[in-house]
């Protein structure tokens, strides 16, 4: 299992990336995208965000698993296609977390959903920073371990 | 009376020509959808008529004063669209007005038949090693080959004067340019006149023999036979083609004339088939009298023709007199009303009198059931010609046909006819009826084709279509259909065409919100199933994109609409000024409150999805082969992306490739 995570401003461009694998099932916590996925996943998350915002009005929930997919490149060395999920989170700033993942959600929906829990948390910590305006980049390097940290616990 | 036919199929010869094409450009940038509607208007033209041609050896030579190796070739243009206002009656008789008709001209019948046994040939033989399963005798309707080098060669043709015309700044043209290789794709896909056991629309209806005035009657009647005696498969009715005699004199000769009317009421009245007489100006030197006019470019020529014509010197160069080009559309706007269609509702309902209506009546529907379960004797099926394999059905497996006067091959010929009449709500009730028979017989191509042609007839009757229809009918017989074209079947190629097809015929449809998701995933089925060559993966990826972009909510487009219009230029500075004042007011109550300026259509567009999917087929493309392609995309996609600070990064797709085409085109 690989990652792509973003949390996208309301600009819509992202304040904050980042690419893990999963630390379960004797992986390392790197991400195994081909190198075509990962110029691609920028502008994957960006197209879902139309879905994002079409959506965020019907559903009372701010967890949405599995809204888009994309049929992409697989990993290693077979060439064959293989679909990528789109899970995201809408944060009460409008401010939404993507996260791309090549394995449909119904598996471990629970602990995606606790790890964009704890990344709000993450989030409101930052915002609450009065140096940290809206929409700026997210740089912090204690902000990347700590969501490190928590997509080892729970992904 | 050409100039109603702009289509951009023909863009190159226009420019060429230096014909005028501000209307065709005009009615691109007022209608997003202009393609699609191209697209309808190219299957209508190729699901018309197919005529056969043959000629006598004098007639030949009258088509080769003018350039033409053939008369044929010299009618092709003509038949991709006669305007005219012509009366078709339906099945209810009652009758309808259609503006346009289009005939297909080919070959003569013979010739036909005798390519298309060739070539099947060299395909059994190249893939015996496959023998063992049937699918090497149902040929593919082009090779893939073919079509890819096809596109490869249009796209260079025009690559010089779209890299100019970019350099120059004429976006209009070159977004009209662009296009049309797709919609070049897309005729092509269309126009195969390839004749299969399972659909009757390349089986010719009418078949035109040419003679001119100096030939006698006997030649007439030499013809006639030829025709008579053509050696056609045998699920091919000679009787449902109608002959028509056509003799050619020259204008001028007043004695002539009278030879060709003479000559028409002796074949009259010996050989009991209609005749039409053709006055025109056989050779050139009497050319200077009038004014001349290059063709149009036939559309819908096949593939493997158009590769061959297309390195031909002098293939631009084809004149024909005004007058000419007049008597020729007035000669065939008679022919279609008098003869062909009166010909073809006969034949509709004569079947539907003898086949269709027997069986929907209680005690057929009571015998078919009957014939189906207690299987027996296929005596009691009056109708076949004795081929029937002793289940009680008229199927031959070994060859995937039924004989010609099966009551499924006339029923399937009545559902294609009436689907050329343009009577589609009937065709589809007759495609619907005959789908059952061949789902019992298990012949397979067949009951694809039907399941395919019923799900079009309802999309090209439709304007609208309500979503239960679209859920509970149409989405069935799409996918079963193309689950029997590819797992049963293996024709990759008729798969493919209906697939390209059916997501046209949504986008032509009303509502784009509610169409537009089918029309994307039929379009992604194709690559995803890997139906495509490496060109047309690149196209169908341009064409996702260009979806996506209708893909808008219709409350949503009229504020875009109205968005459009409120930023033309004399209104900009007002705007600035308006924008300047309420940022103002916004000041005073809240220096933090975020922005949004598309608070109205959140959500209710997909032009992100549209962009990526743009950059996908950029991609595609690849900028070191094809610079120029991926420019075009990348320039569509530019707005989009210019907004967002992460697509200019260091090593993302966007920005690599940007840099790759500058550099190729530089």
């Amino acid at each position: 299992m690989s990652y792509y995570l973003a949390i996208i401003g309301t600009t819509d461009s992202p304040i904050y990336e980042c690419e893990f694998g999963t630390h379960k099932q004797g992986g390392d916590g790197t991400s195994k995208f081909s190198p075509e996925m990962k110029e691609l996943n920028p502008f994957i998350l960006h197209s879902s965000i139309d879905i994002v915002e079409d959506i965020q009005w019907q559903t009372n929930s701010m967890f949405l698993k599995s809204f888009d997919e994309f049929h992409g490149p697989g990993t290693g060395s077979t060439s064959t296609n293989v679909n990528y999920y789109i899970s995201g989170f809408l944060t009460s700033g409008n401010v939404k977390f993507l996260m791309i993942h090549d394995n449909s959600v119904y598996k471990n929906e629970d602990s995606i959903k606790q790890f964009f829990m704890d990344l709000n948390d993450l989030y409101v910590k930052t915002l609450l920073n009065p140096f940290y305006k809206v929409n700026d980049v997210i740089s912090s390097s204690v902000f990347d371990l700590k969501v490190k940290a928590c997509a080892k616990k729970y992904l | 009376m050409m100039d109603h036919n702009l289509t951009s199929n023909n863009i190159q010869f226009y420019l060429d020509s230096h014909k005028d094409i501000s209307e065709l450009i005009t009615q691109y940038q007022l209608n997003p959808k202009k393609t699609s509607f191209d697209c309808r208007s190219i299957i209508v033209n190729a699901f018309s008529p197919q005529v056969t041609v043959s000629c006598s050896p004098e007639v030949d030579l009258i088509a080769d004063n003018f350039g033409f190796p053939s008369f044929f070739q010299l009618l092709k243009p003509f038949g991709d669209k006669v305007i005219n206002q012509f009366q078709v009656k339906d099945s209810q008789m009652a009758s309808r007005t259609t503006q346009d008709f289009s005939l297909r001209f080919t070959r003569p019948l013979n010739d036909l038949v005798s390519v298309q046994q060739a070539q099947q040939q060299q395909h059994s033989t190249s893939s015996s090693s496959f023998s063992g399963n049937n699918n090497n005798k149902l040929g593919q309707l082009f090779s893939y080959q073919s079509l890819e080098l096809l596109i490869d060669e249009y796209i260079q043709s025009i690559t010089d004067r779209t890299l100019a015309e970019e350099q120059a700044g004429n976006h209009q043209l070159v977004k009209v340019l662009s296009d049309s290789v797709y919609i070049k794709f897309f005729t092509k896909l269309m126009s195969s006149s390839y004749m299969t056991s399972f659909e009757t629309m390349n089986h010719p209806v009418s078949s035109f023999l040419v003679i001119t005035a100096r030939n006698t009657l006997e030649d007439a009647k030499q013809q006639l036979l030829q025709f008579r005696q053509s050696s056609i498969p045998s699920y091919m009715n000679i009787d449902d083609i109608l002959p028509l005699m056509i003799v050619v004199h020259d204008e001028r000769d007043t004695q002539q004339e009278k030879t060709a009317y003479q000559l028409r009421e002796s074949i009259k009245s010996q050989l009991g088939i209609e005749v039409f007489v053709l006055g025109i100006i056989t050779s050139l030197e009497s050319q200077v009298a009038g004014e001349s006019r290059k063709l149009n470019p036939p559309v819908l020529t096949s593939i493997d023709d158009e590769l061959q014509t297309l390195h031909l010197p002098h293939a631009d160069s084809k004149e024909l007199p005004l007058s000419n080009i007049k008597t020729i559309y007035r000669l065939l706007k008679e022919i279609i009303q008098k003869q062909i269609i009166p010909f073809m509702e006969r034949k509709i309902s004569v079947w539907d009198t003898e086949v269709v209506i027997p069986r929907k009546s209680f005690s057929g529907r009571f015998f078919s059931v009957s014939k189906r379960y207690f299987g027996g004797n296929s005596s009691s099926n009056g109708k076949s010609d004795g081929s029937g394999n002793g289940n009680g059905n008229n199927y031959d497996p070994l060859t995937c046909a039924y004989p010609q006067k099966s009551n499924e091959m006339i029923i399937r010929k009545l559902a294609d006819w009436s689907f050329m009449l343009r009577d589609y709500r009937y065709a589809y009730s007759t495609y619907e009826l005959v789908k059952k028979d061949f789902l019992s017989d298990k012949a397979w191509p067949h009951l694809a084709s039907a399941q395919e042609m019923a799900a079009m007839s309802l999309l090209m009757g439709a304007t609208n279509i309500t979503s239960k229809l679209k859920k509970d009918t149409i989405d069935p017989l799409l996918d079963d259909s193309n689950y029997t074209y590819l797992s049963r079947c293996g024709l990759k190629t008729y798969a493919l065409r209906s697939m390209i097809i059916v997501s046209e015929l949504f986008c032509n449809l009303k509502d784009d919100w509610m169409s537009a998701p089918s029309a994307i995933r039929w379009l992604r089925k194709a690559i995803d199933d890997n139906l495509l060559g490496r060109l047309g993966k690149c196209l169908v990826l341009e064409r996702i994109g260009y979806v996506y972009g209708l893909y808008v909510e219709s409350r949503a487009k009229v504020i875009i609409n109205r968005k459009l219009l409120t930023a033309t230029p004399h209104n900009k500075q007002t705007e600035t000024e308006a924008e300047a004042e309420s940022e103002e007011t916004q000041q005073h109550l809240n220096p933090h409150k975020l922005r949004r300026n598309n608070m109205a259509t959140i959500g209710l567009t997909r032009h992100r999805k549209s962009t990526l999917w743009k950059l996908l087929a950029a991609k595609e493309w690849d900028p070191s082969s094809r610079p120029l392609q991926v420019k075009l995309k990348l320039n569509e996609v530019e707005h989009q992306y210019k907004q967002s600070q992460f697509t200019s990064r260091e090593g993302t797709l966007y920005a690599k490739l940007d840099r790759l085409t500058k550099d190729r085109l530089s």
